[in-house]
């Protein structure tokens, strides 16, 4: 992926919690940016997970798939 | 209104892009799509919401990317979980006004009108259907196991439960067993009062924006998930739940209901205090004392209307006809509250509105 494609992540957090994801970022020797987006992707695959929500944007997708395939790219 | 969280975003986004959690988080900008949900929390009615949550994203340009292919996919995803669907054809139309909002040259009510005249309610689908229907039977199955836990305290306490709190105990089993845990804890209950509830309970803490996602991803954070999946059949209360419960039965006679409701329920998880449901509700929420002083207000409400509508009817008719047109009188009455409670709110929000902007309301 090119630099251009990432997002800087701002997150505001409980002290307690930036203090603990300190606490892991020096442990394991990384960025805390690192820490903290692992552990959002985790929540994310959780989502993922859901039957529910996972058939209801499938569904979406499917029914609207010609119309968002011809949406112009603003990128 | 069913609200998205930010998880829920990435997930559309994820999707869409075809790409793993970890790069969807990398491609999008988290602030931004939060902003966007915050904004679409003070909003009212449907249109305006899909309207706010597609301008903030297309305007922030939230996702490297297809940036707007996902924008489109989350409002989509948005609109379904509140049971409509959005038409996107004629597609030059659409992109004419993402065009616009990109460019900052159309405002809230253009795109929320846009939105209105593309948004199509959808009934109830078979599937849904099912669904009820599988819970309703759960419910048949799942009371007579629920007694079962009261034993030795001298009644059967569900038989004082109103079909609406007997509906979120067992919505609240389903909650647990999906996150794999192999206990009902006071944070399945509160879940099972956001996802059975649609009275004013449900209200209330929609208002505060306090939804099912987000619920569930604090109970994830806070307990995790369970190692092994749940057993199937009953799943037993923690302590702390069936305390919740006795206090909750404790609430609805302090406040001389006839039936224990979810509001009682929710009263009861809130002063329980040390709970998961009290920290969640506490993270999401803000202020406990303000919530039980909003479900007392509504309670206190709903127990004058009907004392209206016991006042309007003949009491000496104690019939079916007249039990059925006193129910529908409450119900109607309790609408027209809502909406001047709705009303007023909206009222406060502008009147905070143009003080912000050194406005004097009253001038």
């Amino acid at each position: 992926m090119t630099k251009d494609a990432t997002k800087n992540i701002l997150l505001r957090l409980d002290p307690e919690l930036a203090e603990r994801l300190q606490t892991v970022a020096s442990v394991e020797g990384r960025s805390v940016s690192d820490v903290a987006r692992e552990a959002i992707a985790a929540l994310v695959d959780q989502r993922r997970e859901d039957s529910r929500f996972s058939q209801l944007l499938e569904e979406n997708l499917a029914r609207h798939e010609q119309s968002l395939r011809r949406l112009r790219g603003d990128d | 209104m069913r609200y998205l969280g930010v998880y829920d975003v990435l997930a559309v986004a994820a999707r869409v892009l075809r790409c793993d959690s970890e790069d969807a988080v990398r491609r999008t900008d988290l602030d931004a799509v939060e902003r966007a949900l915050a904004d679409v929390r003070r909003t009212s009615g449907l249109a305006e919401a899909a309207g706010v949550l597609l301008s903030g994203l297309i305007r922030a340009r939230a996702f490297s990317g297809a940036n707007r292919t996902v924008a489109v996919a989350v409002v989509l995803q948005f609109v379904t979980l509140n049971q409509a669907d959005l038409r996107l054809e004629p597609v030059d139309e659409l992109d004419d006004l993402l065009d616009r909002i990109a460019a900052d040259e159309t405002n809230r009510h253009e795109v929320a009108g846009f939105i209105q005249d593309r948004l199509e309610h959808l009934g109830m689908t078979a599937a849904e259907l099912h669904e009820q229907l599988r819970l309703d039977l759960l419910l048949e199955d799942e009371i007579p196991a629920l007694h079962t836990d009261w034993q030795g305290m001298g009644e059967r306490m569900f038989e004082h439960f109103n079909a609406e709190a007997r509906r979120a105990v067992v919505v609240a089993q389903e909650a647990a067993r999906s996150l794999d845990h192999t206990f009902i804890g006071t944070e399945h209950l509160l879940l099972g009062l956001i996802e059975a509830g649609q009275g004013g309970v449900a209200k209330i803490l929609s208002d505060k924006g306090i939804a099912a996602p987000a619920v569930r991803d604090l109970v994830l954070e806070i307990i995790g998930r369970g190692e092994h999946k749940a057993p199937g059949g009953h799943i037993p209360f923690t302590p702390r739940a069936k305390h919740a419960l006795e206090q909750a039965y404790k609430e609805s006679r302090r406040l001389g209901a006839e039936q224990l409701g979810p509001e009682h329920l929710l009263l009861a998880l809130i002063h329980d205090g040390e709970g998961v449901a009290a920290q969640v509700l506490t993270r999401l929420g803000g202020k406990l004392d303000e919530l039980c002083e909003r479900i007392e207000q509504w309670i206190d409400r709903r127990q004058r209307a009907e004392s209206v509508v016991a006042d309007v009817l003949d009491d000496t008719a104690a019939n079916w006809a007249s039990f059925g047109r006193r129910h529908h009188l409450i119900a109607e009455l309790n609408a027209v509250l809502d909406e001047n409670e709705r009303l007023h709110e909206q009222v406060a929000r502008l009147r905070d509105l143009l003080r912000k902007h050194a406005i004097d309301p009253d001038s």
